[in-house]
């Protein structure tokens, strides 16, 4: 049996006395596109964020790659080959697309605290930046501030870094969130783009694009999982309906 | 005319050493969002380390790297068992530093006793340097070489070099500087070891100009505080033009207004609270 992208066992996590996940096990075999689905409140971020590492599990255990990270750092995670966007964007506003992706870039390289190494002197850094811009077709704005960009052009850089990581498992949380039509195409076709030996994870409300792009779906409510299966038989089953609908 | 290049010569070299101070502060607080109380009992024991280090005769240069070295090891220690573990509680690290600085303080007391004592200044910058009818302490302008020389590397440092590049991205967003395979875990450390080694060799660097004494800590942490305020907090420019300005308004308020020395010194940090709270140079809060 081959050693799964994500496998999370008995994972739950209180905040105070409320549980946020509780009792979540999954496991997503490499390659898969998995997507999370959920009402807000039903744990999907939370559960990302323990899966990255932005807070500890209550209880529980997380492997990635077959690799036990329950104690590790997020900053560890990356190095084993976890990428992640954000629900709410996050990026270095200040500084320009290009220096957001090199900063993703350096972020992997094992000489990355070296005092005395000028970044401006590291043209293959830069030019890679510039080459992964190219991809999410940004290379146009490489030296424009983040914080003059537009939205949907933010939502395309924040996948630009975490491709630059060259990820093998990718944990996206609404990419599609607050985008036009045209973006939600754009962002659409860059998600097909990418490798199929990347193992994507997604967050996603917008049911044509998150059907059309996952392999298998998990549906969660008040911290747990409460659906998991193939589209069809996920759209199928009568909970699925409960969660959205209420009944 | 002699006494008004004088004077700013002397606010020059006082600006100096004030930068050298609040530069260390300024960079923990940028990154770390601590506000460092203990930063000025670093400075003093800096040179009391400096002193010892000279009474058992090793050069002042040696002594300089020894009282910067010591400490950067103290505040190795502060960050990792008490810092780290107050992580996220701000009030409860400004107290804690508070304390650490009072313990230092009559430790202070308690090992070199509460008698003033200066610092020899090293042989080969004894005496004056002389234009015309003009005379300066060789000394004085040496530290000025020394703040201006700092001043660049930690630029290159900050805004050139990655390790640079990695304190940035912490300062501006922990989490997604994590997300990018940024150990900032390391980063604290780093950074709370170099503004304490600043605030270290600082002190034995001021003391053939300040002499070292009980209550050294005190008379400099509120002007390093003012520094960082008139220059914006974690703004390593900031910190460098604030401490010229008050270097300066030290110098020629004390020589032409000695009784409202303190009115003028503090006059500044209170209309930039009022006027501008980010500082002249200062971020808004992340």
């Amino acid at each position: 049996m081959t050693v799964p992208a994500l496998e999370v066992t008995g994972l739950h996590r209180f905040f105070g006395g409320l549980p946020a996940v509780c009792d979540v096990s999954m496991r997503v075999p490499a390659g898969e596109r998995r997507l999370l689905l959920g009402p807000n409140g039903a744990g999907k971020t939370t559960l990302f964020n323990l899966v990255a590492g932005d807070f500890p599990p209550s209880r529980g255990e997380i492997r990635i790659f077959g690799e036990n990270v329950t104690r590790k750092t997020a900053d560890q995670r990356t190095h084993l080959g976890m990428a992640r966007t954000y629900q709410i964007i996050t990026l270095f506003a200040k500084n320009t697309l290009l220096h957001n992706v090199v900063m993703s870039l350096m972020g992997l390289l094992r000489l990355r605290f070296n005092p005395l190494s000028d970044i401006r002197r590291q043209k293959t850094l830069w030019d890679e930046a510039r080459a992964t811009l190219a991809l999410v077709g940004l290379e146009h704005l490489a030296d424009r501030t983040v914080a003059d960009t537009s939205y949907g052009e933010k939502r395309r850089l924040e996948i630009a870094m975490a491709l630059a990581q060259k990820p093998k498992l990718l944990l996206l949380d609404e990419p599609l969130a607050g985008l036009s039509a045209d973006e939600r195409r754009d962002i659409q076709r860059l998600l097909q783009t990418i490798p199929r030996e990347v193992t994507i994870i997604m967050i996603e409300h917008d049911m044509d694009v998150a059907l059309a792009f996952a392999d298998v779906i998990t549906v969660m409510q008040r911290g747990q999982i409460v659906v998991e299966g193939n589209r069809a038989d996920v759209v199928a089953d009568p909970k699925t309906r409960e969660v959205y609908l209420g009944h | 005319m002699n006494f008004w290049v004088i004077q700013g010569l002397n606010g020059l070299a006082f600006g100096s050493l004030l930068f050298i101070l609040a530069s260390g502060f300024s960079l923990i607080f940028g990154l770390m969002r601590i506000v460092n109380l203990s930063h000025g009992a670093y400075f003093m024991l800096g040179a009391y380390v400096g002193l010892s280090a000279i009474d058992a005769g090793v050069s002042f240069w040696v002594a300089i790297l020894i009282g910067g070295l010591a400490i950067s090891v103290l505040g190795a220690i502060i960050e990792r068992f008490i810092l780290r573990r107050l992580s996220g509680q701000p009030l409860a690290q400004v107290l804690v530093t508070l304390g650490i600085a009072f313990i230092i303080a009559d430790a202070c007391v308690w090992i070199w006793t509460g008698d003033p004592r200066p610092v020899p200044m090293p042989r080969e910058l004894a005496g004056a340097f002389r234009v015309q009818q003009l005379a300066f302490p060789i000394y004085r302008l040496f530290v000025i070489g020394v703040a201006f020389t700092l001043a660049a590397t930690l630029w290159f440092l900050l805004e050139r070099s990655r390790l640079g590049a990695m304190i940035r991205a912490g300062v501006d967003d922990l989490s997604m500087a994590r997300a990018m395979g940024i150990r900032t875990s390391l980063l604290f450390p780093v950074v709370f070891c170099l503004g304490s080694a600043l605030a270290g060799a600082g002190g034995v660097l001021a003391g053939p100009i300040l002499s070292v004494y009980p209550g050294l800590d005190t008379d400099m942490l509120p002007l390093a505080l003012v520094v960082v305020i008139l220059g914006g907090i974690g703004s390593l420019l900031g910190a460098f033009i604030g401490s010229l300005i008050i270097g300066f308004i030290y110098s020629y308020g004390q020589a032409l207004f000695p009784d409202l020395a303190y009115v003028i010194l503090f006059l500044p940090m209170v209309l930039v609270l009022t006027l501008r709270p980010t500082g002249l140079f200062g971020r808004q809060a992340i």
